[in-house]
């Protein structure tokens, strides 16, 4: 059985990385569309970009279109794993739960 | 750490809810040019043929191969941002398409000719208004409410003032056409 992740369970950081994770390799999301996507508050969805950053399963780029600045997010390669990983341990608990009923 | 069954149906709901989101808005992202595109080609045909209906025909001729030409570009800058290995493929099918509908558009001019400047401006706003309206029941409400307001404008335009259809419509169509791509970069 797959192993869960602490850092992915969280159910904002889930959200985040189900919308990176949903997104063609290498594409970034813009902060604005990830909070609309995830309904998240600007300060929570900072904090928790920040913890997954960190964690080495996003990386947040920082830059500026003219004179308005623009965060935008990618996952990263561990951090897709890690998602994917997490994904395969819930569908165990539900596969192993069905064939134990 | 561990989890109950509801626990774990719940989060694969909220992944899979989440994810469908993302992909519907990045789809968006990735439409909204074309429909910059071709709601400003809509709109030089439309001043063209204002300005000098003798070359309507020819200025609508012209601006359908620019929009052809300019929709294989973004067909393949689409292809290599989405990381698919092989661009050439998404061309053929582009090909294909046009194909088929352009000869689809032939036929029917051809069985129920002949066809006047107007009707060949209702038939090619509808068929791009149902395109729209079609891909909205599939993948994103917002092509939906294009394709409606695009239809229903046409068919407005078609009933109220009837002869100044194809002055009236590419001005129209070309302005939800961009008001569309907008809405979609903005999503």
């Amino acid at each position: 059985m797959s192993a869960p992740d602490e850092i992915v369970h969280q159910s904002t950081r889930l959200k985040i990385m189900s919308a990176l994770n949903a997104l063609p390799r290498r594409e970034m999301l813009e902060f604005v569309r990830l909070k609309a996507i995830t309904g998240a508050t600007d300060g929570n969805l900072g904090s928790h970009l920040t913890t997954l950053e960190k964690t080495g399963y996003v990386t947040v780029v920082k830059d500026f279109v003219g004179k308005r600045p623009r965060t935008r997010i990618r996952i990263t390669a561990p951090g897709r794993r890690a998602f994917q990983n997490h994904v395969a341990y819930l569908r165990d608990i539900l596969e192993n739960e069905g064939a134990g009923a | 750490m561990s989890m109950s069954k509801d626990e774990a149906s719940s989060a694969l709901h909220d992944i899979e809810t989440t994810e469908h989101r993302s992909r519907t808005l990045f789809g968006y992202s990735l439409a909204s040019p074309y429909l910059l595109m071709w709601g400003t080609l809509w709109i030089v045909a439309g001043v063209v043929g204002a300005v000098s209906p003798a070359h309507t025909g020819i200025s609508w001729s012209v601006v359908d191969m620019v929009g052809l030409v300019g929709t294989a570009y973004l067909i393949v800058r689409h292809a290599r941002r989405c990381g698919e290995r092989s661009d050439r493929i998404h061309l053929l099918r582009y090909v294909g398409s046009a194909a088929v509908l352009a000869a689809f558009i032939g036929l029917i001019l051809m069985i129920f000719g002949p066809v006047k400047g107007g009707e060949i401006t209702m038939l090619f706003t509808l068929l791009v208004a149902a395109g729209y309206a079609i891909a909205g029941c599939w993948i994103g409400l917002r092509y939906a409410v294009i394709g409606v307001a695009l239809g229903g404008l046409a068919v407005g335009v078609f009933l109220l003032a009837p002869a100044h259809l194809h002055l009236i419509v590419p001005f129209a169509g070309g302005a939800a056409l961009i008001l569309g791509g907008v809405w979609m970069r903005r999503a």
